[in-house]
């Protein structure tokens, strides 16, 4: 089985498939070889596309790791190697340690919400209560297919300081001065909040193809045996929709450690750093503060860390399959 | 056949013409597609020798592709940038020192604060955006204050403030900017700081300056007038004002013509920022503005030169001052445009301009700025004591300079 490591370099080596072959090693341990011979034909149309993955994907990445070891600027020419410098510097920096925080609470609190409501919503969809499914099916995709930009800047407009929201709880009395995403106390809950919003649909129908994709006699024989509602979910559904569950909490999960776009177009990371996150702070350190060497170095404790959680998730994989 | 050879002759010469031609390009946010083709067409017309290539950038990632042409070594030649970055580019060799060219129109021009960086100048100051502080006469006829005599000094400002802020739970005496970084310390504490007399470093630009005892002081008002505020986003503040739920405002131009097309029913005007007492310190404000500078991967120079001669001309930077609404011509002498007549609002920024202050040529400037929002944060979002916070930022920023 090949599990993509991140989001880029997953969909990037996915084409190479007609090129590899998988072969078992100990146990269930899969590793990808090259096959001896392969279709010069295919491989011809494949070279643009492998060209531009070398160029825009792959030397990038080894440049970033080079230059995480040096104090470039990106602006002027002249590099020094500061060996570690950087990734140890990291770990004094405060604000890159919030960032941190912010990030982990970013992807703790919105990963269990996304999921369990996109589960519900996918049930409900799927079952025959439902008239109207592609209605649905589509408002509910609706954000996904939106330029988070967009989303961003409608949310901007419910949270600002007379936007709907305060004016909804001044209508019950509650008066507040501040925009949500302008106090340090709401502005990361805010963003949490609209990013489950803004996901939950595309997750939905993940999670609606997995559903469809059990056998209906499995209802039919356990409504004969007599269970209920609750029993078919938690008997039937959820154990046959693990895969997709995994599925879609691993790709959650990358994507919410690389949170950017919400935070560049809200907050811009603020206020006093309440919603600064790693991506955020890489590129303000990159590209406003020019340590482009310290911002790389970053990114790499970013790989670190995603590699990890994507470790720990294949293993849990591995062991329920 | 004859045809053919003609079509033949045309193609050579065109082609030799066009190869004899030097390609300046000019990166630059203020300008418009329109008027980048008009102006374009005007300096070609003018320059027969040059092809003039200008790009418009936008505010959101602008900065970041000028950063990355620069990274890989494809800069344009001329570089439009907010005087606050200049310093930051001068010190990592990105421009060219243009001493020697600015001598032809040092005397024409104001603002040259704008482009000096150790004794050096690194550009061309283009383009002003002062602020001034925008006031709703409405507000201030219904909470008893005459609308002819806005605020002068910041204890009128302070309590004006209360009294419009009492006028109704969804009515805020003055708008404060946090949340979004730069316009929180530009709009308007660090100006606030200067019409105290205070600095943030000392002349020198060695010393962190921060815990001096103006700087506390200008703290303190500003966290009191934040009981009267409302916070936010500048663009969430000008539509407030927009809406006439703000008292007063502290922003550029660029509100002036926003306002008056989206909210037409409010009524408002504009006065210098007030300053400390009526016997000490000045109506500071930030001086915004636009430069240009030559990258110093421009190999024709003396072409680049032109081209920003011509943008520099009054004839161009009028144009985009009657386009955008939001700058002004760096000209000496503008305020007697007749354009200015017909604007007053748009001539009180020029007033006020008389008044403003650049950010300190610092080659850490952007970090510094980013430390500045931060602070003004701090300030008006948390309780902590002002010293305290003053003097925790004062090392930062010690340790950056």
């Amino acid at each position: 089985m090949y599990v993509k490591s991140t989001w880029g370099i997953g969909a990037g080596v996915y084409p190479l498939c007609p090129f590899l072959k998988q072969k078992k090693k100990k146990g269930d341990v899969f590793i990808l070889k090259l096959k001896s011979k392969y279709n010069l034909t295919t491989f011809v149309f494949l070279l643009p596309w492998i060209i531009t993955f070398i160029i825009f994907s792959v030397y990038p990445i080894i440049f970033s790791f080079g230059i995480s070891f040096t104090d470039y600027t990106g602006l002027s020419p002249e590099i020094n190697f500061v060996g570690l410098k950087n990734y140890f510097s990291l770990f004094k920096d405060e604000i890159f340690l919030k960032a941190m925080r912010n990030t982990f609470i970013f992807v703790i609190g919105t990963i269990p919400f996304t999921t369990v409501i996109s589960i519900l919503l996918a049930v409900l969809i799927n079952s025959k209560m439902v008239r109207f499914k592609g209605l649905f099916k589509a408002g509910f995709f609706l954000p996904s297919v939106m330029s988070m930009v967009v989303i961003s800047t409608i949310w901007r407009y419910i949270y600002s300081a007379d936007g709907i929201l305060n004016y909804l709880l001044q209508t019950i009395g509650i008066e507040k001065n501040t925009g949500w995403l302008a106090s340090p106390d709401t502005a990361l809950l805010s963003i949490m909040i609209m990013n489950v919003w803004a996901a939950i649909g595309y997750y939905t129908i993940i999670f609606l193809a997995g559903l469809q994709s059990i056998p209906e006699e499995l209802y039919e024989s356990a409504s004969i045996d007599g269970a209920s509602n609750t029993d078919k979910f938690f008997k039937i559904t959820l154990p046959l929709i693990k895969p997709t569950l995994f599925f879609v909490i691993a790709i959650n999960t990358i994507r919410s450690f690389q949170i950017f776009t919400e935070i560049f177009t809200m907050t811009g990371g603020g206020p006093l750093n309440s919603t600064q996150t790693i991506v955020h702070y890489l590129y303000l350190t990159g590209f406003r503060q020019f340590r482009m060497g310290y911002a790389s170095a970053m990114a790499y404790i970013l790989v670190i860390i995603i590699l990890i959680i994507t470790l720990i998730q294949q293993r849990v994989l591995r062991s329920e399959y | 056949m004859s045809k053919k050879i003609l079509l033949l002759v045309l193609f050579v010469g065109l082609t030799l013409l066009s190869f004899g031609k030097t390609k300046i390009s000019v990166w630059q946010f203020m300008m418009d597609d329109t008027l980048s083709k008009q102006v374009k067409a005007q300096f070609e017309a003018a320059n027969p020798d040059i092809e003039l290539e200008i790009v418009q950038l936008s505010w959101a990632t602008g900065f970041d592709r000028i950063v990355t042409s620069i990274a890989a070594g494809s800069a344009p030649d001329v570089i439009e940038l907010g005087n606050t970055w200049l310093a930051t580019f001068a010190s990592q060799g990105v421009l060219r020192p243009v001493d020697d060219i600015v001598g032809k129109v040092k005397d024409d021009y104001v603002a040259w604060n704008f482009v000096e960086y150790q004794e050096k100048t690194w550009g061309f100051p283009w383009l002003l955006a002062p602020r001034a502080m925008y006031y709703n006469l409405e507000l201030l006829d219904k909470a008893g204050l005459d609308p002819d005599n806005p605020p002068k000094t910041w204890v009128e400002l302070l309590n004006a403030s209360a009294k419009i802020d009492a006028l109704g739970p969804d009515i805020y005496g003055v708008g404060l900017c946090v949340g979004e970084l730069y316009s929180p310390y530009q709009e308007w504490f660090l100006p606030a700081v200067w019409g105290n007399m205070g600095h943030f470093v000392s002349p020198d630009l060695k010393k962190a300056t921060l815990n001096s005892d103006p700087v506390i002081e200008t703290a303190n008002y500003y966290r009191s007038l934040s009981n009267f505020a409302l916070l936010g986003k500048e663009s969430e503040l000008a539509e407030a004002f927009g809406q006439g739920k703000l008292g007063f405002f502290f922003a550029g131009p660029a509100y002036i013509n926003n306002t008056q097309r989206d909210y037409p029913e409010t009524i408002f005007d504009v006065t210098l920022i007030p300053k400390p007492r009526d016997h000490h310190g000045y109506h500071a404000s930030f001086a915004g503005g636009e430069v240009l500078g030559i990258s110093s991967q421009c190999e024709n120079v003396e072409e680049a030169w032109r081209v920003i001669e011509f943008l520099l001309s009054e004839e161009v930077a009028m144009q985009i001052t009657r386009t955008t609404g939001e700058v002004f011509p760096t000209k000496i002498g503008i305020e007697k445009d007749p354009w200015f007549e017909s604007h007053p609002l748009h001539a009180t920024f020029l007033e006020q301009n008389k008044y403003a202050v650049p950010f300190p040529p610092l080659a850490e400037a952007n970090k510094i700025e980013q430390l500045f929002t931060n602070i003004v944060e701090e300030i008006l979002l948390t309780d902590a004591p002002i010293e305290e916070i003053l003097q925790k930022y004062n090392q930062q920023i010690q340790n950056l300079l």
